[in-house]
């Protein structure tokens, strides 16, 4: 019986654990829908300029740390990070990012580029853009070029103010040095 | 600081990049190759919008304090558009597409609820699945479509929901086929696989012309998707080609006759990275086309090359030809066993026009007046002497390219620029030739 019960209860943490990773799509993203940690959003952007082809991307922030903690990491990855302005802590976010061609025929590489993502508070519908920080982030970083088909995870930081509890994690394909166009994808940084 | 009549463009762009009062000065409109003199006068004179000394208003756009108004930040939002029209009469319905521009100016067939349906049924994806997003150029705003949506514009071309799985491929690609540019771009499809045969498409005689319907109706329906689902197409605003582009109506959509291909030449979508048994669509994008016939002693395949090394137009550095069968029989029986010899031939063998070459290399030519060789000697031949280097030929020392229009250098791209695609029913040795590239290809099988 106690088996059964324990086999039960696996199965139904699996099942609630598939469940969380359900991936969303992007046409229900927004800065008031932003997505929750662990739940991936599938979106598609496009490379090329007139020769325009369209890739499929998955996005899931798969874990944050904050305050002391992230501290604590920044410093393991370099001793000598600057401690936040006043009335500011850093954030790091580890993000998993799952680029696919949509046929055979699409083989250009997706530059994610140093600062895709951006950091904002929001308030109300209006959103203000955090300061970008420049240090050193635990290994792996979020930054490079992605082939079709595969996936990189890493890390990304930022400086948020200690009493902003939602702050927002902002994707746009066309800035900090990414090269494409799509949607831009919005993305929970607290539980 | 941009032209007048890039208005709508910047507009957009300071929106989507939530600056929607972005300080903006425009110039008079066009610029390029337009005389110096002309162009000092503009900068000198009022902006054509608000009428103020354009000078004045860049100095004050730059120094003056930000207001409120300009502080304001904000991403651009749209209305949703209704999923359905009130009743009324087809006529009535019918005028009013054409006064929305929803048309291509000719006839549509009105998609009730009932024709979409149908429509829907040649799929199994859902009809709110999202297929794509396309924009009339890479700095306006994106649209994005579901199966649903390119179904009505299926309906409204005219196809028969058979071909809807081909023209989904095409809408999966993302590309509009009235790209905003002041040049009047134009597009091409080919489709390759059993899709052919099974929705009847023409691959015979006359095949590039208004003769079938699956020809017809899918490359009208691209048209139909670009205005529609992708906001382009809108002349003066969303669209901006200067003459226009008589290749839009239905972007020269034609099937490759892969049972005309000479033994040893690979269909289109094979030399693409597809099985031969897959349905595929490849798109091209180019601005114009020649129909040759030239019967003289050099055999086809030297009347070709002589062509590719003459032919010009806003594309000089990339090329696609269109053979009929008979004509790639005659090609490979000299010597080429695959498309792509032939096109190595073509591009190894290829010179550029002198006053081509001199206009596009500037860096040459300055070495060419320093004396420096072999450019010097290439230099005193005159403008009307072929310079021996090739302009198809990718990484080399070609003709400069117009990189703002070309594939990336990581995508793997072939050795040359050069695309060849057999078609055609065999009753005269013509073939075409046009400043066309490979855009990209898309399965059909994936939207069955």
């Amino acid at each position: 019986m106690k088996n059964r019960m324990t086999i039960f209860i696996m199965a139904l943490l699996g099942l609630m654990v598939a469940a969380s990773l359900q991936p969303v799509m992007a046409q229900d993203n927004s800065p008031t829908n932003p997505a929750a940690i662990n739940t991936p959003v599938r979106s598609m952007i496009e490379l090329g300029s007139v020769y325009t082809n369209i890739y499929d991307i998955t996005i899931t922030v798969l874990e944050t740390v904050r305050g002391n903690a992230a501290m604590d990491r920044l410093k393991a990855a370099s001793p000598d990070v600057k401690a936040p302005e006043s009335g500011f802590e850093y954030v790091l976010a580890r993000i998993k990012f799952d680029f696919k061609g949509r046929y055979v025929s699409d083989n250009l590489p997706f530059a994610l580029g140093d600062e895709p993502l951006q950091w904002v508070a929001l308030s109300g519908s209006d959103l203000t853009e955090y300061a970008r920080v420049s240090v050193t982030v635990p290994k792996p970083a979020l930054v490079g070029r992605i082939k079709p088909g595969s996936s990189m995870e890493g890390w990304v930081a930022f400086a948020v103010r200690q009493k902003d509890s939602k702050p927002v994690m902002v994707f746009d394909p066309d800035t900090g040095g990414a090269t494409g166009r799509g949607k831009t994808l919005f993305f929970k940084l607290s539980q | 600081m941009i032209t007048a009549r890039f208005k709508e463009l910047v507009t957009t762009i300071s929106y989507k990049k939530g600056i929607p009062n972005m300080r903006i000065t425009y110039t008079p409109h066009p610029i390029t190759d337009r005389p110096r003199d002309l162009c000092d006068k503009y900068v000198q004179g009022p902006d054509p919008n608000t009428g103020q000394p354009m000078l004045d208003e860049i100095y004050a756009g730059l120094t003056k304090p930000l207001s409120e108004e300009d502080r304001k930040a904000g991403f651009l939002k749209r209305d949703p558009r209704p999923r359905l029209l009130p009743p009324d009469t087809p006529e009535k319905l019918l005028e009013y597409f054409h006064e929305q521009n929803f048309t291509d100016g000719n006839p549509i067939i009105l998609p009730t609820e009932q024709k979409v349906a149908e429509m829907l049924r040649a799929t199994s994806r859902k009809p709110d699945e999202w297929v794509g997003q396309m924009r009339p150029s890479p700095p306006h705003e994106a649209w994005y479509y579901t199966v649903e949506m390119v179904a009505v514009n299926a309906v409204m071309a005219g196809a028969k929901p058979e071909y809807f799985p081909t023209i989904l491929a095409i809408a999966s690609k993302g590309l509009t086929s009235m790209f905003s540019s002041t040049s009047s771009f134009a597009r091409m499809v080919v489709v390759n696989g059993p899709v052919v045969k099974e929705i009847g498409m023409n691959t015979g005689i006359g095949a590039l012309g208004p003769n079938n319907r699956a020809n017809s109706s899918i490359g009208r329906c691209w048209t139909l998707i670009s205005k529609n689902l992708g906001g382009s197409g809108k002349p003066g605003e969303t669209y901006l080609g200067s003459q226009g582009n008589q290749l839009n109506y239905n972007n020269l959509c034609f099937p490759e006759t892969e049972e005309g291909l000479p033994a040893g030449w690979n269909p289109l979508h094979v030399q693409k990275g597809f099985k031969k048994s897959d349905s595929v669509v490849s798109l091209f994008s180019g601005w114009s086309f020649n129909d040759i016939a030239w019967y003289s002693p050099l055999p086809i395949h030297e009347v070709i090359r002589g062509w590719l090394e003459h032919f010009f137009s806003f594309g000089t550095t990339q090329a696609t030809l269109v053979l009929d069968p008979i004509v790639a029989a005659d090609v490979a029986a000299k010597g080429y066993p695959t498309k792509e010899a032939f096109t190595k031939y073509l591009a190894d063998n290829t010179g550029t026009p002198g006053w081509l070459y001199w206009s596009q290399n500037a860096n040459a030519l300055k070495q060419a007046q320093s004396g420096v060789e072999p450019y010097a000697s290439w230099y005193k031949q005159g403008q009307g002497a072929v310079v021996p280097v090739s302009r198809y030929k990718r990484g080399g020392g070609g003709v400069a390219r117009n990189t703002a229009f070309m594939a990336s250098k990581d995508s793997g791209e072939p050795s040359n620029s050069i695309e060849i695609v057999v078609t055609g029913g065999g009753t005269n040795t013509f073939w075409s030739g046009g400043d066309f590239g490979y855009a990209g290809s898309g399965s059909v099988d994936q939207w069955r």
